[in-house]
């Protein structure tokens, strides 16, 4: 699993990518580490990601809600199908606000 | 009629596991949204299976019967609350999840039905899903929460 970082005006961009089942997910601390460094706006990028284990969503989740109690944001582009069938399957789409693009992820923060 | 496929994986190939079982699901009548979330649960459930056994070994059967396809994963392995552990709810506190300990609440969020047993060392857990639901799950109409 790699996490690479991209600045996009105040939005952070973090690209998931290679293998997402049963892998130690480094997102949780990754992102405490953005909110250190006082960057609260995140965009995570799943196009390279195919399927999701419970290792990685739980580790996104904590993101989610850490980012949250920060006064901060995360949202989710570029979705595969799968991923998109678990996020309704377990009513994450409520909570994870998905865009297409990472532009239009971008956008929606302004 | 129904006729029954055993997979025998590892740990470092899993994605190929999950790849199969979405395969074997499609072939077998199940509409995609419901494969894929079929997949991620018995995917979920073989690679604790792997993870736990001593020996990194587990066997993975299924079984394609004419309205549902069940999952059959049997391990050696320390004992689990399995029926104490709730299923997933978006309402939980997320920072539970942050080091794990979301599969068990997940599986049981995307199967049609959930049964674990053990015996002799052994846990064993039987997924079901129903091929020909009407239920959308990109409605999430599966999910009570």
């Amino acid at each position: 699993m790699k996490i690479s970082e991209k600045q996009q005006g105040e939005v952070t961009v973090l690209v998931l990518s290679g293998d997402l089942i049963n892998v130690k997910m480094e997102i949780h601390p990754y992102v405490k580490k953005l909110i250190d460094e006082g960057k609260k706006k995140v965009v995570v990028d799943l196009g390279k990601v195919k399927w999701f284990g419970s290792t990685a969503l739980g580790s996104m989740m904590a993101s989610y809600s850490s980012l949250k109690a920060a006064e901060g944001e995360m949202k989710i582009a570029n979705p595969s199908g799968k991923l998109q069938t678990l996020f309704y399957q377990m009513k994450l789409q409520e909570i994870f606000e998905s865009f297409d693009t990472v532009d239009e992820a971008v956008n929606s923060f302004k | 009629m129904s006729y029954k496929v055993k997979i025998i994986g590892d740990l470092k190939n899993q994605q190929k596991t999950w790849d199969l079982v979405h395969f074997l699901c499609i072939q077998h009548g199940m509409r995609e949204e419901n494969a894929d979330v079929f997949a991620i649960a018995v995917g979920e459930a073989y690679g604790n299976g792997l993870q736990y056994s001593p020996d990194n070994y587990s066997e993975l059967i299924m079984e394609f019967q004419t309205e549902t396809i069940v999952a059959e994963i049997e391990n050696v392995g320390d004992e689990i609350n399995f029926e104490e552990i709730e299923k997933f709810n978006k309402n939980q506190d997320f920072q539970q999840y942050k080091d794990g300990k979301l599969g068990i609440p997940m599986i049981k969020a995307l199967v049609d039905d959930v049964l674990f047993t053990r015996k002799n060392g052994k846990n064993k857990i039987v997924l079901s899903k129903i091929i020909k639901s009407n239920k959308n799950v990109l409605k999430g109409e599966n999910n009570e929460n």
